[in-house]
């Protein structure tokens, strides 16, 4: 894929103050550069009062939002990260992209650690890790127009003159099905549906040829009908680009259909982890169950089997001791209550985060 | 690059012209407005007699001459015709009032932008100084300042721009916090924009349609803090104004003998203002949208 | 029959003209039963929803048709009488519930709010039928002490399922109440409105976009789109045996989590504008199977089997346009949306 993007990204000097290093960045790629995500953790201090802050002993409190979470991501393929609200699952993303910085843990891309990078340079991080947002209504500018939205980034990275942006602009556009793309220049966001947003968010974040693409809910605001648009294109892209997609969803259905393997998040952890097929058709985790047995079916007669649910989500900021999911488990013992599981391998590439199994 | 910036000149003048399409009164504020700039700028063309031009009629001074055909709005004491006087004061309105506006616009804008996006020990301590300008009475320090300093409409407009920047501050900023964690705004950040690029091109083209609600409405405040000092005499000897000549009736306690001196400027000073609130209104209308009519 | 529907009528005015937001629609409901309106945003559903309520818009243009609740019209009704009707008879759980309380009363004072208005009962007594709900609802009593900030979205919208019954009402209406939950208190809900309906026996409408919850909970389902009912049928015979091409593909548009995977279709192109819509179906412009005659004509809602409707003029072709609207291909065309 010799496009005038790559060429030009490979020739251009990214304008950065270590020539060196960016020297050796540009030495690119036909090896699978893998983001490696160790021990992750993100914790949000809860601000105190001013008087309470004055006068109380306790420890500041943490909403421990990701607390230790463990994966990879290859390139060429999607891996999904599901759960429900509040399970963590975009601040992993936005850590990832840089826009939080790590509590603890380390990241690697490519087998170099880039933890510190991805903050302190977040300039040079974003030409490999870029983002796509769930709300196509709100991730445009209103006041800038489709190609202002789509070279942005050029412009930001000095990359190319006028003309040559455009070029890339074009590439771009087409590669989203934006078609002709030049008609689309001059447009504003509140001409355009809610697919066609969508898409153009796309092709904003391909501009910059990333290896990394978070696609944080990218359906969940567009009409049924035309979901499968934006579904399709993302993989389509994942294997014309030989891109790394981590698509978060809430939707088991959605993940089952576009992932190649899939992360369950519960309260901050990963509870089990695996190819999307297995995890579908063997659940280890109760959460994972949980989680399939509560998609509804579009068959009225099709009774569900309804995996039986205690309680509810306890407040991620007083968690009890133990497995986290403990409280609301049908199988939960003693141990679950007072040690937090250690991560099991329950097949290849499989892993659960649960003490009974 | 040029081809780009005369599509979006050419975009930004039609989208005003939408702002105004909607809201009838804003409309009409909006020739009401422009009815005084030409006033303003074709004066000597429009009045039928100088300023202070004492005008005599068979030898004798045309001392207080109720409305006539030759005398629109009557002859003042002195014999002056009032109505060129008001056509002559409207520069002064105009002048101090556009001028006023624009810099308390660029301050307003400029302080909320900085104070809502970057927030924090700067926010907290551009707010202290709000809160300092409004601790301020507005009047008290114009006519103070402006005695310190010397009546001339250039410290005016000065003294109105160090004040009045407050209110435009404090609103833009809450629209700026709310804009700051919109989508779009992260998306320039995951780019990779640093945050002046975020400012100036995310953030600040989203908040100029308040800004220049608030441009406007200042205007219509600053025209009227220029009547207030003239009034009061304070205002510059050298130039006509409308509160200037309501100074002149009332130092002679005409009012009441001569209702036409206090109509004519009186009028002019409640179009002009009311103009620039229904300007102020309609651009008002375009950021909140849930106010526009169906 | 509890409610029946004739050629109802919803248009509403804006700056660019008339919006005809609901048009034409009709359909009944018999006590004990449940009917689900399924479509895509701005099909209608949520204005035909409300419209039972007699719930308007401010810029409302144009209201016509019949709207009988046991024989009398809401539509001509002076607003006692409404007011009679509303809550007591017919009541809603609107969309984003959670939005709809007032955030600075208590549950608690909320739903006597709405009992007492309607029902002259004491306080005591209006507690104890309160604290039942909660029971039926899943919630805990202590709740109703509480602000609508203390309460997480699934147990918000169980509160606004108490006060929709408080009244015990013969109709309750649901404007995508399941909507922004989370996939398990969606199911949680879902559960509790079934067991509602077989406790209580009240009739429910219930407006989704999500085809699964409608299959889940209702009898009866109707396919709006563009203001206009597609398809109406039992709900078995809608998801077994649909007749409209637009049926065909919302079916095809959503993932499933069982059963072989299969490639997920878009249907191209996009609603169209109602405000002077074309002649012809509305359909048509995204219908791969579309003929001339279906843009000549307005096309009627026929039985295309017993108690089955469908406003397609090429139902006869029907085993044809299964078979094709299995295919992939019969769906990618050539323009997106």
């Amino acid at each position: 894929m010799s496009s005038l993007m790559e060429r030009m990204l490979r020739r251009q000097p990214t304008g950065q103050k270590n020539e060196g290093k960016s020297r050796k960045r540009t030495m690119h790629v036909e090896q699978d550069e893998m983001i490696e995500v160790r021990d992750l953790r993100k914790y949000f201090p809860l601000e105190k009062g001013f008087l309470s802050s004055l006068f109380s002993r306790e420890r500041t409190k943490f909403l421990k939002a990701v607390d230790g979470i463990s994966f990879d991501i290859h390139q060429g393929e999607i891996l999904g990260l599901a759960g429900e609200s509040g399970c963590g699952k975009t601040t992993t993303a936005k850590t990832l992209v840089g826009l939080y910085a790590v509590t603890s843990g380390k990241i690697l891309f490519g087998g170099q650690e880039i933890t510190e990078l991805m903050v302190r340079d977040r300039k040079r991080w974003a030409r490999t890790a870029q983002y796509v947002f769930q709300n196509p209504y709100e991730s445009l500018n209103p006041r800038q127009t489709v190609l202002d939205a789509v070279i942005d980034g050029l412009k930001i990275h000095r990359i190319g003159n006028r003309e040559e942006r455009i070029e890339m602009a074009v590439e771009a556009l087409s590669r989203v099905k934006i078609m002709p793309p030049a008609d689309f220049f001059d447009r504003f966001p509140h001409q355009l549906s809610g697919g066609q947003r969508q898409r153009i968010s796309i092709a904003r974040a391909l501009v910059l040829n990333p290896k990394l693409v978070i696609a944080d809910e990218p359906v969940s605001m567009l009409d049924v009908s035309i979901r499968a648009e934006v579904i399709n294109l993302l993989k389509e892209l994942t294997e014309q680009m030989r891109l790394a997609i981590l698509f978060i969803s809430h939707d088991i259905s959605l993940i089952r259909y576009i992932c190649d393997r899939t992360a369950v998040m519960y309260l901050g952890k990963i509870v089990e982890i695996g190819p999307t097929d297995e995890i579908i058709g063997h659940p280890c985790h109760p959460y994972t169950q949980l989680l399939l047995s509560a998609v509804p079916v579009p068959d009225p007669d099709a009774g569900r089997i309804r995996v039986k649910l205690h309680g509810d989500i306890p407040n991620p900021v007083d968690l009890p001791p133990g497995c986290r999911f403990g409280p609301r488990c049908e199988r939960a013992t003693d141990p679950c209550r007072l040690y937090e599981p250690e991560r099991v391998q329950v097949g290849e590439d499989h892993f659960v985060l649960c003490h009974r199994i | 690059m040029k081809d780009g910036m005369t599509k979006k000149l050419k975009f930004f003048f039609q989208s005003q012209l939408e702002v105004f399409k909607g809201d009838s009164l804003g409309l009409i504020g909006a020739i009401i407005f422009a009815c005084f700039i030409m006033m303003a700028i074709f004066a000597p063309l429009i009045a039928p007699y100088g300023p202070e031009e004492m005008i005599y009629q068979e030898g004798r001074l045309l001392r207080l001459q109720s409305p006539s055909w030759h005398h629109l709005f009557g002859t003042t004491q002195m014999g002056q015709d009032i109505f060129s006087q008001v056509i002559y004061g409207s520069r002064a309105a105009v002048l101090v009032g556009v001028l006023s506006a624009v810099l308390v616009s660029i301050i307003g804008t400029a302080v909320g932008l900085v104070s809502g996006y970057y927030g924090g020990k700067t926010d907290a301590f551009l707010m202290r100084v709000v809160d300092l300008a409004y601790g301020i009475p507005f009047l008290p320090f114009i006519i103070i300042l402006v005695a310190l300093t010397g009546l001339t409409f250039w410290n005016v407009v000065i003294g109105i721009g160090l004040l009045l920047w407050r209110t435009p501050a404090r609103v833009i900023r809450a629209q700026v916090l709310s804009l700051k964690n919109r989508p779009f705004v992260e998306a320039s950040r995951v780019l990779g924009a640093s945050n002046f690029r975020i400012i100036l091109f995310q953030i600040a083209p989203n908040v100029l349609p308040l800004t220049f609600s608030y441009t406007a409405l200042a205007m219509g405040w600053a025209i009227l803090t220029e009547a207030n000092l003239s009034f009061l005499g304070y205002g510059d000897p050298m130039m006509t104004s409308w509160g200037k000549i309501l100074f002149r009736v009332y130092i002679i306690q005409a009012m009441t003998i001569a209702w036409w001196w206090v109509l004519a400027p009186g009028l002019a000073i409640i179009l002009l203002v009311l103009s620039g609130f229904f300007i102020g209104r309609a651009y008002e209308k375009v950021t909140n949208p849930r106010l526009r009519e169906y | 029959m509890l409610l029946e529907v004739k050629n109802l009528k919803v248009y509403y005015k804006t700056t660019r003209g008339i919006v005809q937001a609901v048009d034409d629609v009709t359909f009944s409901l018999k006590k004990g039963e449940n009917l689900g309106l399924v479509g895509e945003s701005g099909c209608g559903k949520t204005t035909a929803v409300k419209a039972i309520l007699r719930l308007f818009p401010r810029n409302i243009a144009h209201v016509s048709g019949t709207l009988e609740y046991s024989g009398e019209n809401i539509l001509q009704m002076t607003f006692d009488e409404l007011s009679r009707i509303r809550w007591k008879e017919i009541s809603m759980i609107p969309q984003g519930a959670m939005n709809a309380l007032d955030p600075v009363y208590t549950i608690e004072e909320q739903i006597l709010e709405a009992l007492q208005t309607h029902d002259k009962i004491s306080y005591p007594e209006a507690l104890q039928r309160i604290y039942g709900l909660f029971d039926l609802v899943g919630l805990e009593k202590s709740r109703l002490k509480d602000y609508p900030h203390q309460l997480s979205g699934g147990m918000l919208q169980r509160a606004c399922i108490a006060m929709a019954l408080v009244c015990s009402p013969k109709i309750i209406l649901a404007d995508e109440p399941t909507t922004a939950l989370d996939v398990v208190v969606q199911d949680n809900i879902l559960q509790r409105i079934n067991e509602l309906h077989k406790k209580i026996g009240a009739s429910m409408v219930l407006s989704s976009h999500d085809v699964s919850v409608i299959a889940e909970t209702c009898d009866w389902v109707a396919v709006m789109y563009a203001g206009q009912f597609m398809e109406y049928a039992s709900s078995r015979r809608i998801f077994r045996n649909p007749f409209h091409p637009y049926t065909f593909g919302l079916q095809q548009a959503f993932p499933n989590i069982k059963g072989t995977k299969k490639k997920l279709i878009a249907i191209k192109g996009y609603p169209p504008n109602l405000i002077n819509p074309n002649r012809g179906c509305r359909f048509a412009s995204r219908c791969p199977f579309r003929k001339e005659a279906c843009v000549a004509k307005d096309p009627p809602l026929v039985e295309v089997e017993p108690l089955h409707f469908s406003r397609c003029i090429r139902s006869d072709a029907i085993d044809e346009i299964r078979r094709r609207a299995f295919m992939e291909e019969t769906w990618e065309g050539t323009e997106w949306s």
